[in-house]
């Protein structure tokens, strides 16, 4: 996390020069100290979430699929003339940890049509613009692939 | 000069994208269809546009700053979305009578 943060901080300020180093160091030190001993941040869950990188990678790639795809979908409802028949969907899922439930569930609002409203331990419930956008929500490839993850 | 026509195709898009969001911004009534059209923008209108900036400039550093740029916006929206429906459902009375309920539990 160090490092990242080191990364981050030369990206900003554009060139590496010895203050910009330094500088960097000093306050990426401090926010890793400060997530260590206030967030319950450890360098060991850090490398392990590493370990996933390939496939966060691919569920990544995935995501920018779905959403042109979605993209594409709302605008062609919007330029039509009927308006379109929205649901909310209430359903369970089988995800187990926190941060594979809201990763999901940010997917399932990140990709346009559709948007969580609450989310609430396995509970889900799901709005879609148009019917269509949420038949099959509860087995969409977001959730099988957090499910794989999850083993 | 391929570099500038390729540019000006996605900001093309792009602003096509942005147009489309406001055209259904107005055309839709209730605040919770809204909020679809409103997606459409912060998705593929930014990465669109930032795509466009990105071959326009080309420099490396651009590059990673704009991909910063989406991140960020793809990263902080949805949470902002879900909180704007989460208190629509619960502090609007007819908020039902918009859209149909289904229940697969």
């Amino acid at each position: 996390m160090f490092l990242a943060l080191l990364v981050l901080w030369l990206v900003f300020a554009g060139s590496i020069t010895v203050s910009n180093l330094v500088l960097g160091v000093l306050i990426s030190g401090l926010i890793t100290l400060f997530c260590h001993f206030f967030m319950g941040y450890s360098s060991k869950a850090f490398f392990a979430s590493l370990k996933k990188l390939g496939a966060m990678l691919h569920y990544l790639a995935v995501l920018l699929w779905e959403i042109v795809k979605a993209n594409i979908a709302v605008i062609k409802l919007i330029w039509r003339k009927e308006l379109p028949q929205s649901n909310l969907v209430h359903f369970k899922s089988k995800l187990k940890s926190d941060a594979f439930k809201v990763l999901v569930a940010n997917s399932i609002t990140l990709t346009p049509g559709t948007y969580t409203v609450v989310l609430d331990g396995q509970d889900y419930a799901v709005h879609a613009l148009d019917a269509s956008f949420n038949e099959g929500m509860e087995e969409n490839v977001f959730f099988q692939m957090t499910e794989k993850m999850e083993g | 000069m391929i570099r500038l026509v390729v540019a000006s195709l996605f900001l093309l898009l792009g602003l096509f994208v942005f147009f489309t969001e406001v055209v259904g911004f107005f055309k839709f009534k209730y605040i919770m269809m809204r909020i679809h059209a409103a997606g459409l923008g912060d998705t593929l209108g930014i990465m669109s546009i930032a795509i466009a900036v990105a071959i326009l400039i080309g420099t490396p550093n651009a590059i990673i700053k704009l991909l910063l740029v989406v991140v960020f916006m793809m990263l902080t929206n949805p949470v902002l979305t879900h909180l704007l429906a989460n208190m629509e459902v619960k502090l609007h009375q007819n908020a039902g009578n918009e859209y149909k309920e289904e229940d697969r539990a």
